[in-house]
């Protein structure tokens, strides 16, 4: 490409193209950090119900930290974008969204640890409920339908963790185990699966196809 | 009847660098250099007529030890950018 004039059909033609390239470049690998994300909330949540269910001692629990940290690390081994691709407005607000979506997972996890012995939340479906309002929130942004879709789905599927609860709670006295209880940690890591996982992989996918 | 076109946006390179600066907040030279496929030498001439005209901003810095420029749009290159499209729209309908 050198300073030569254009036609002005050539010059429409150009910004059109320049837009398009430009749109298609950002968007490679934006599936990679729900992809991260998700990799590392399934692992880990997996991890801890094989924990449970063998009896391990309980501090193994605070293994549930490794998600930001292994999160964060890993994001920062292999970013999204590289270090000289530019960041747009939506960037910006992306980064907001999914800012204050995590800060909101704190006061989440108080509520759920000291809120009341003997009426407890679920901290899962909490979790769950506002990643899928920070899912939902990106894909109404990027106008993408697969991470709308996924978020509302998350959305409905966070459902399933009072739905299971109410399940044990009608189950006769004695018949629930370990296994059962740590199973909302199954429910957690599938939910995951189909709102970060999967779309991210689609999301990637199509985004290649298109370069 | 036809609009004059601004003789500093059309042309092929300073226009393509116009069009990536339109859809991102601001873009490194390695960047622009790789979207529109010029040399070095030449995008670095042709950013520089666009800051001079004030429809960009360029700021240099390092990255570490490696230096980096960063452009963006100001908001007169949005409204000439906007001028021009307006102008080719008259060439286009007749």
């Amino acid at each position: 490409m050198n300073d030569k004039n254009l036609e002005a059909a050539e010059s429409l033609a150009l910004i059109n193209r320049m837009i398009e390239n430009t749109r298609c470049r950002l968007n490679r690998n934006s599936g990679r950090p729900f992809l991260v994300w998700g990799y590392t909330t399934v692992g880990i949540s997996l991890f801890n119900y094989f924990v449970n269910i063998t009896g391990s001692p309980v501090g193994w629990s605070l293994t549930w930290f490794l998600i930001p940290v292994v999160g964060s690390l890993t994001m920062r081994l292999f970013p999204a974008k590289k270090s000289t691709e530019p960041h747009t407005e939506i960037d910006r607000i992306l980064k907001a969204v999914w800012m204050t979506a995590s800060l909101a997972l704190i006061p989440v996890f108080v509520f759920t640890v000291f809120h009341g012995l003997s009426y407890r939340t679920s901290i899962l479906g909490l979790i769950t409920l506002v990643m899928a309002i920070a899912t939902a929130a990106t894909g109404r942004i990027i106008r993408s339908k697969i991470y709308a879709f996924s978020g509302y789905a998350g959305l409905a599927l966070s459902m399933l963790f009072p739905l299971y609860d109410r399940y044990l709670k009608h189950l006769p006295a004695g018949t629930v185990d370990a296994g059962m209880l740590s199973f909302e940690i199954v429910i957690f890591a599938a939910v995951f699966v189909v709102m970060m996982i999967v779309p991210g992989h689609i999301f990637n996918y199509r985004s290649k196809r298109h370069v | 009847m036809y609009k004059p076109l601004n003789p500093l946006l059309h042309s092929e390179l300073r226009l393509a660098v116009m069009s990536i600066l339109l859809g991102v907040e601001s873009a490194d030279f390695v960047f622009l250099r790789e979207q529109t496929g010029a040399t070095a030498g030449n995008l670095s001439v042709q950013l520089d007529k666009l800051a001079k005209a004030g429809y960009i901003a360029v700021e240099k810095s390092f990255r570490g030890k490696m230096p980096r420029t960063v452009c963006r749009m100001t908001d007169a290159g949005r409204d000439a950018f906007a001028e021009y499209v307006a102008a080719l729209e008259t060439y286009i309908k007749k």
